[in-house]
C-alpha cells in the first residue's frame, strides 16, 4: 500500500507533509481529514485503506514527530517528520501577477538548465518586479515556476552553453539557477535587468528621487541654487574603493567590507560599471522597526545581517554636510525604513502623491 | 507551480518592515481565526506558527487590495480571487492602520508607480531626468510611459 498512486487526485485535498519512511510504533490518532497525502517527492500515499485515521492535531511521539497513520495490512506506520515541510505561497495569485495587465520589465527565450538532468530547456521567460517567472512556450498560461529574486547575486558563468549565466543565492543548500541567452546582448540585458531587480534596489532609487524632491521642495522648488546642484555630475568616480568609503571614517567602511561588489549595482554612472563581469545585489538592508509599541516581536536591526545603510550616490559625498555614511541626514530617524522616512519628510509631498494616485 | 522555497524560507529570516503576533485567518470555507506571528519583508508577507522558525507560507502582496474590516481588523484580497479574503486581526485600531499602510506601500508596484511620480516631479520641476546621472534612465522598469497619465514633458 505504500507510495501507491493517488487515483483521486482531482478531488482529495492534498495536504503535503514532508513524511519519513515507516517506523515501527503504534499510535491511535484522530478522525480522518484527507483522501491521500502527498508523500514528498514519493507521489501519493492513498488512505482509503488506513485503518487508523489521520488528524489535525497530531499525536507526538517520544521522538518528536508526529504519527500519521498505519496501514491495516502491515505494521508500518507513516510518521511526520518534525520540520513541517512545504511551506504555502499564494500561487494562484502570484502566477496571475505574472499575466496581468502591467507591463512586465523583461520577456525572452532562455534556455534553462534542468533540476536534474543537466540538459538546457528552452523556456519562456517574465521578469516583473522581483520574481522571474518561466513558461513551457511564449502562449502558456501559467507559468510552470518561478524564481524569488530577492537576495540573488547574477552572474556570468563558464559552461559549456554559450552565453550562460547563474541567478545564485547566499542562503544554505541554496539552489543554483544556470540559464542562457540566445545572444552575447541577450545575456548582457538579462543580466543587467535580473540584477536590479530586487525590491531592495527599487526601494533604494525611490528613497533617493523621494530625498531629491523634498530638498527640493524645502530650497523652493526651481531656485537655480537646486537647479546647480541637481546637476552637478559625479566627476571624481575613478577608483571603485574610494567612491563608498568616506576617508577617516572606519566605522563606515566595516559593515560594507563584505560588499563593495555591490556598488555596481547602485546608482552609478553606467559608463564606469559596464565592464565589471558581476552584477551583484545586496543582500536584504536590515530595517528599522516602526513604533514597537503595537508589536509583540520585533526586528530591529539585526546585526547579524547589519550590512549597514547603503552606499550614499556619488553626488552627496561631503557637500551637504550630512552623514556621508548613509543616505540619511543627521536629523532624520534611520532611512531604511521607507515608511517612517517618508513621515519624516514631510506631508507635502505624501498629498502630492496621494492626489496624483486616486487620479489613477 | 514552481518556486523556490528554500530562498523564501531564507528571506524570511531577513529583517522585517513589520512583524507582530495577529490573529490570522485563511480565505476557505471553515477556515477559523488562528494566531500567527506575521512578518513583512519586502513584498511578501510570511506567517509562522509562534515559536516556530519555519514559516507556514507565505503571501505575495502584488495585485492586491487592502480593507479595513472593521475597528480593528484588516484582509488582504487578490484581485484574481477577489471572494478569497485573507482576514487579519489586530490589537488595537492603530495597530491596524499600521499595518494596512505598511502593506499598500510593500508592494513592488506601489514603489514603482512611486518612482515613476518622482521622476516625473522632479523632471518638471528641474528640466531634468534625476536617473539620468546614474545610467539608469532607460531602464524598463523606470518608463514615464508605464502610467498613461503622467506624460513626459
Amino acid at each position: 500500500m505504500r507510495g501507491t498512486r493517488c487515483l483521486e487526485q482531482e478531488r482529495c485535498r492534498m495536504e503535503r507533509r514532508e513524511l519519513q519512511p515507516p517506523v515501527k510504533s503504534g499510535k491511535q490518532v484522530g478522525a480522518l481529514s484527507f483522501h491521500s497525502l502527498e508523500w514528498k517527492n514519493k507521489g501519493c500515499l492513498v488512505l482509503g485503506q488506513c485503518v487508523q485515521n489521520i488528524c489535525k492535531n497530531y499525536v507526538n511521539t517520544a521522538c518528536g514527530s508526529s504519527v500519521f497513520g498505519t496501514f491495516e495490512n502491515s505494521q508500518d506506520e507513516y510518521v511526520e517528520s518534525p520540520r513541517r515541510g512545504v511551506m504555502k505561497l499564494n500561487e494562484r495569485s502570484v502566477a496571475h501577477y505574472a499575466t496581468c495587465d502591467s507591463p512586465p520589465d523583461k520577456t525572452g527565450f532562455l534556455f534553462k538548465k534542468g533540476e536534474r538532468n543537466t540538459a538546457y530547456h528552452r523556456r519562456w521567460f517574465i521578469l516583473k518586479g522581483n520574481m522571474l517567472f518561466y513558461f513551457e512556450d511564449r502562449e502558456s498560461r501559467e507559468p510552470i515556476g518561478v524564481i524569488v529574486l530577492e537576495g540573488c547575486t547574477v552572474e556570468l558563468c563558464e559552461s559549456v552553453e554559450e552565453f550562460a549565466f547563474a541567478i545564485k543565492f547566499d542562503c544554505a543548500k541554496a539552489r543554483v539557477y544556470k540559464l542562457a541567452a540566445e545572444s552575447q546582448a541577450g545575456m548582457e540585458s538579462w543580466v543587467k535587468a535580473l540584477s536590479r531587480a530586487s525590491f531592495d534596489y527599487m526601494r533604494l532609487v525611490v528613497r533617493e528621487l523621494e530625498r531629491q524632491l523634498e530638498e527640493m521642495q524645502e530650497a523652493g522648488g526651481t531656485g537655480s541654487q537646486n537647479r546647480s546642484r541637481l546637476s552637478r555630475k559625479p566627476s571624481q568616480q575613478t577608483s571603485r574603493p574610494k567612491a563608498f568609503s568616506p576617508p577617516g571614517t572606519t566605522a563606515v567602511t566595516a559593515p560594507w567590507h563584505g560588499r563593495a561588489h555591490h556598488e555596481e549595482i547602485l546608482l552609478l554612472p553606467s559608463s564606469s560599471r559596464e565592464n565589471g563581469v558581476a552584477w551583484s545585489k545586496p543582500s536584504s538592508l536590515p530595517n528599522c522597526s516602526k513604533g514597537p509599541a503595537s508589536s509583540l516581536t520585533w526586528e530591529g536591526n539585526d546585526s547579524s545581517y547589519g550590512m549597514g545603510p547603503p552606499p550614499v550616490p556619488p553626488r552627496r559625498r561631503g557637500a551637504s554636510g550630512f552623514s556621508v555614511s548613509s543616505m540619511e541626514s543627521p536629523v532624520s530617524p534611520g532611512t531604511v525604513c521607507f515608511a517612517k522616512l517618508h513621515d519624516w519628510y514631510g506631508k507635502e509631498v505624501a498629498d502630492l502623491r496621494l492626489e496624483w494616485l486616486q487620479s489613477q | 507551480m514552481r518556486f523556490n522555497e528554500r530562498e523564501l524560507v531564507s528571506l524570511s529570516r531577513q529583517p522585517s518592515e513589520r512583524a507582530a503576533e495577529l490573529g490570522m485567518r485563511g480565505p476557505k470555507k471553515g477556515d477559523v481565526v488562528k494566531k500567527r506571528l506575521v512578518k513583512l519583508v519586502v513584498n511578501f508577507l510570511f506567517y509562522f506558527r509562534t515559536d516556530e522558525e519555519e514559516p507556514l507560507g507565505a503571501l505575495l502582496l502584488e495585485e492586491c487590495r487592502v480593507e479595513q474590516e472593521d475597528d480593528q481588523a484588516f484582509s488582504i484580497i487578490f484581485l484574481d480571487e477577489a471572494e478569497r479574503k485573507y482576514l487579519f486581526e489586530c490589537d488595537s485600531q492603530q495597530q491596524c492602520l499600521e499595518w494596512i499602510e505598511c502593506i499598500v506601500k510593500a508592494s513592488y508596484e506601489f514603489m514603482r508607480k512611486s518612482l515613476i511620480f518622482y521622476r516625473s516631479e522632479i523632471q518638471r520641476m528641474t528640466g531634468k531626468d534625476p536617473l539620468e546621472q546614474y545610467g539608469i534612465s532607460d531602464e524598463a522598469r523606470f518608463q514615464i510611459g508605464t502610467i498613461p497619465s503622467i506624460q513626459d514633458t
